[in-house]
């Protein structure tokens, strides 16, 4: 069920009504992990604090309380979510976290088909890689892997930061075309397999 | 920020690469969480960032293991066992 966020979906909240919970949820579960993501490096420590986000929000309208403008939602979540990042940095210290130059850690909560998702998204990502000339190779490389200081890579390779942003604008533009096009076809393949009798069952019909 | 200044400014590849300044970050993660489209942006580019450097880690991986462990035999040991096992000629048949 989609909701608007106005009085009615607040009031939904504050009567611990369970449809509009999980809806708070699902919507906002993607900003929320990006941003946690940004701050902190620990993923156990991203799940903790995306967990204690959502836990405070709907503690929040289950306590009888409300916002005065309702619109103003999507701002509400992004500041309890923002304290809560600056709560878990104070308390943990910089041992807990990973170093800067970590890679990045596996997501333990990815299920098999998630795992294979991104096993193609790194197929996709060899194949335009595999498009684009060496120089630009060696400039993603250089900045992503060896995360080396990046007015010092622009130097070397001639080329300003505005470069280097174009350059990943139109990768992650591409890759998004890529994987929507294969998520596409993908839907497509399953429609058509689910349509499509089975030998034994055209066999059992005929 | 609004989504015009977000794309005006690069905001999403700016963020990617850490070049917001913490209040220019803070103002555009309030965006993105009333925008979609700039939420599902930055996580395409933290997606193709992450397969990016999993890519490139394989590959030097592979390029940096020495070659023997690649299951190539080590050349000079090779060499040496051919140029000690005796030449061994295959007879010719004899045109009838």
């Amino acid at each position: 069920m989609n909701y608007a966020f106005d009085a009615d979906y607040l009031r939904a909240l504050r009567e611990r009504d369970a449809s509009a919970e999980n809806y708070l949820v699902s919507s906002f579960s993607r900003p929320v992990q990006l941003k946690l993501r940004a701050r902190l490096r620990s993923p156990e420590l991203v799940q903790d604090a995306s967990q204690e986000t959502f836990l405070r929000v709907l503690t929040y309208f289950r306590s009888g309380k409300t916002l005065d403008n309702p619109a103003s939602l999507p701002a509400f979540v992004h500041t309890v979510c923002h304290n809560i990042a600056l709560e878990f940095l104070r308390a943990h210290t910089h041992d807990d976290q990973l170093p800067e130059n970590a890679p990045e850690p596996a997501d333990s909560s990815l299920n098999p088909e998630s795992q294979l998702a991104t096993a193609e998204r790194k197929e996709l990502v060899r194949r335009l890689i595999a498009e684009l000339p060496i120089k630009d190779q060696q400039l993603l490389r250089r900045v992503f892997l060896d995360e080396e200081d990046r007015d010092l890579v622009c130097r070397e390779f001639h080329v300003d930061r505005g470069y280097l942003r174009v350059l990943l604008h139109r990768a992650r533009l591409r890759f998004k075309a890529v994987l929507s096009q294969e998520a596409g076809h993908a839907e497509r393949d399953a429609a058509a397999r689910s349509e499509k009798p089975t030998g034994r069952a055209s066999q059992m019909g005929g | 920020m609004d989504h015009r200044e977000a794309i005006e400014i690069q905001a999403v590849e700016r963020y990617l690469l850490n070049e917001l300044s913490p209040e220019e970050a803070e103002s555009f993660e309030r965006h993105y969480f009333e925008c979609t489209e700039c939420a599902l942006a930055v996580e395409a580019g933290r997606w193709f960032a992450a397969s990016t450097r999993a890519v490139f880690a394989e590959t030097s991986r592979k390029s940096s293991r020495p070659v023997s462990q690649k299951g190539h035999k080590p050349i000079r040991a090779t060499i040496t066992k051919t140029l000690a096992s005796p030449c061994v000629r295959r007879p010719i048949p004899w045109p009838n």
